[in-house]
């Protein structure tokens, strides 16, 4: 049988943010209320730690390696309707501007941590669509822009 | 680094950012290609924010390779399959 629902992909930059882990487990609920598929991709110890968050897998059903997940995206053989791409650092910028070239859906970057506006700025010099707010430990200030992106997103394709 | 560590590199620059790497390719070589990021080089795939340089020095491919937690490095590899690959595939720019 066919899965017809919406193909969501996350795309963890390094965990050292704290932020990172519950924004990324909150993104995933939205996109699952919302009717998505969705796919946590990061490094070891990313993944190490929304699994850790989640035990008993309430949240989490799919995760693929960072890496492995680039070269599908550039081989075409994984695609996305979205692809929510963390970011935190200079690295994740280029994360981004890489997932927005490769699949054939939206890529829009949640940026979050101490560098959170020069960051911001180096995507809107990039072209890349974005939402940030400056959250390290309390994910509080980029929640509500989550909240609304994500239904923007779910808007756009019901 | 992944799968890169298999390979014999030198690196020209440590935990940079991209744009510096791109900088450094387009200042210091005189032949760079342009490639499209998801560029296959060996067994790696090129991430970057576009313009992503490759640069040509010989038998040398130079090119950027990032990792989420430690930001970009401008690595160096002698590979003449893969200058070849990108005198035919890559977009010259100079």
């Amino acid at each position: 049988m066919n899965d017809e629902r919406k193909k969501a992909l996350l795309m963890l930059g390094c965990p050292e943010v704290p932020v990172q882990t519950s924004l990324a487990i909150y993104t995933l609920d939205l996109l699952v209320k919302s009717g998505a598929r969705v796919t946590i991709a990061g490094n070891n110890a990313a993944l190490g730690l929304v699994r850790t968050a989640d035990p008993a897998g309430h949240y989490i059903k799919d995760t693929a390696d960072l890496d492995a997940t680039i070269g599908g995206l550039a081989e075409k053989k994984v695609d996305a309707d979205i692809c929510y791409v963390f970011i935190h650092n200079d690295a994740g910028v280029s994360y981004l501007a890489t997932a927005a070239a490769l699949i054939s859906g939206e890529a829009v970057g949640i940026i979050f941590g101490n560098d959170a506006m020069a960051l911001a700025q180096q995507c809107d010099d990039a072209g890349l669509k974005h939402i940030w707010a400056r959250a390290v430990h309390n994910p509080k200030p980029i929640i509500s822009k989550v909240n609304m992106e994500v239904e923007r997103w779910a808007a756009s394709n019901s | 680094m992944g799968c890169i560590e298999q390979l014999k590199y030198e690196i020209l620059l440590s935990k940079a950012r991209f744009k510096e790497c791109s900088t450094f390719i387009s200042s210091n070589y005189d032949e760079y290609y342009q490639v499209q990021p998801g560029y296959r080089m060996m067994n790696v795939f090129i991430i970057g924010v576009p313009p992503i340089y490759v640069a040509v020095d010989g038998d040398n491919i130079i090119f950027p390779y990032t990792k989420p937690c430690h930001g970009t490095f401008l690595l160096t590899i002698e590979s003449p399959e893969e200058v070849e690959k990108i005198k035919t595939t890559g977009e010259l720019v100079k």
